[in-house]
């Protein structure tokens, strides 16, 4: 369980967060309107950013796993490859498998990351994640951002699947993707 | 209505190949046409044909292939130290800024010092066999240093975050984040580099005049007035650091695939 208590933060003058206070046991979805500080949250769980005040609990020693605002992919690599890139126990094999499932084809699977599609990249970030073993905690960030409805179920699927027995906290705008993870909604 | 034509890849590049050999062939004609109003049988400017005929006379010559082999050896040692030297420099002062504050003014002051004065100090301090070892080596380190910094710098900070949050071992790091974000900018400064070391090097064989060395052949040339010759060893100079520009090029891309994992498409 992660516990979050009073936590505070402010860029300048603009307050981000304030004395905000959270507990995520097992998977949760994030929602609320923008500028809330869903990101920050966020950034502040992975270790990037650091509070201005408050107290996080239950992250020493977890290994934790992201999905970022941004895709964060290596250009160069497949998208197999990034997912590798980890190093926690998933194989190439397994991992294009996975993208399979989400709709890549065996050409999509030989191509650079760099050459793929927004949406593409998309579930390729995901996939990092979620394949990530040897981690508790899973973060994601607007995960579903640039995939069609039908992909948005299938990723969900994928989501609810991989997830299972772990802490997540997961953003999203998308009120039908967070019906179809069927978690608690926490509202900020 | 003006039209705008498509050339096909293949065809653009049949085209700027052949407006290179048309610039090229431009030149030689001015050449030609200047060397012949100069007059004075070639003493003042050689024409295109006679340096050709005075390089032929160097070509079956064992000691032209010495020469090169012995300045050949000497300046790209200086340039493998430089890029081993200046790499390790800028990756120390990306680590440690105070590094890069400490050894900031002497890459200044090595960037700005001309090639003569420097060329006069080193002959106090090393032999002059191995003098273009020693100026090749302090002309282009500011550049691979300022290549490898500026590499860095542009580097990707969102994936060294993600490589921070992912706990990534520092080998994965510099193959797959590090190397190719350093990688664009490095080898410009590679290339570049190769050829100050040839000018530098061979600027530092005319003044010292190491035995056997092409700055040697060079200076013994112009002393004894056979311009073409000058012409012929100046025109080997610019072919050799050409030649080495495009090895090292391609050595660096063939590295790169290798240590970076990159997929073509």
């Amino acid at each position: 369980m992660i516990r979050v208590t009073g936590l505070s933060k402010s860029f300048g003058e603009k307050k981000v967060l304030e004395n905000l206070t959270l507990e995520v046991n097992g998977p949760v979805v994030l929602m609320g309107p923008s500028g809330r500080g869903k990101t920050t949250l966020l950034r502040i769980l992975m270790g990037v950013e650091q509070p201005d005040s408050g107290r996080i609990e239950g992250l020493a020693g977890r290994g934790l796993a992201a999905v970022f605002q941004e895709d964060r992919l290596c250009p160069q690599l497949t998208a197999a490859g990034n997912i590798c890139l980890t190093g926690r126990g998933v194989t190439i094999p397994q991992a294009e498998q996975e993208l399979r499932n989400l709709g890549f084809s065996q050409a999509d699977l030989a191509q650079p990351v760099s050459k793929l599609s927004g949406g593409q990249k998309r579930r390729a970030a995901l996939l990092r994640a979620l394949l990530c073993r040897q981690t508790d905690i899973l973060l994601m960030d607007e995960p579903f951002t640039g995939m069609d409805d039908a992909l948005v179920g299938d990723a969900a699927a994928a989501v609810v699947r991989l997830t299972a027995g772990r802490d997540a906290l997961l953003v999203t705008h998308d009120h039908s993707a967070a019906r179809l993870l069927r978690w608690p909604v926490v509202t900020l | 209505m003006p039209s705008i034509t498509m050339l096909k890849p293949e065809a653009f590049r049949q085209r700027r190949l052949l407006q290179k050999a048309g610039a090229l062939a431009f030149w030689v004609i001015v050449w030609q046409l200047a060397a012949m109003a100069l007059g004075h049988g070639g003493l003042f400017l050689t024409t295109p044909v006679g340096t050709l005929q005075a390089l032929a006379r160097l070509l079956p010559t064992a000691e032209f292939w010495y020469r090169i082999a012995f300045s050949s050896l000497r300046i790209l040692a200086g340039f493998v130290l430089a890029v081993v030297c200046g790499t390790a420099l800028a990756a120390a002062g990306a680590r440690w800024p105070a590094v890069g504050i400490l050894f900031s003014p002497l890459v200044q002051i090595i960037r700005a010092m001309p090639v003569a004065s420097f060329v006069i100090l080193a002959l106090l301090w090393v032999r002059s066999a191995n003098l273009s070892v020693v100026v090749s080596f302090t002309h282009v380190l500011p550049v691979v240093y300022a290549g490898v910094a500026g590499g860095i710098a542009d580097t990707d900070r969102q994936l060294l975050e993600m490589a921070k949050v992912y706990r990534l071992p520092l080998s994965r790091r510099l193959r797959y984040i590090w190397l190719p974000g350093v990688f664009p900018s490095f080898s410009e400064s590679c290339a570049a580099a190769m050829g100050m070391c040839w000018k530098s090097g061979v600027s530092a064989e005319v003044i010292g005049l190491p035995d056997h060395s092409v700055g040697d052949a060079l200076y013994r040339a112009k002393i004894t007035l056979t311009t073409p010759d000058v012409f012929a060893w100046t025109l080997v100079i610019i072919l050799l650091s050409a030649f080495l520009s495009a090895v090292a090029a391609w050595l660096l891309r063939c590295l790169k695939r290798r240590l970076c994992g990159e997929v073509s498409a």
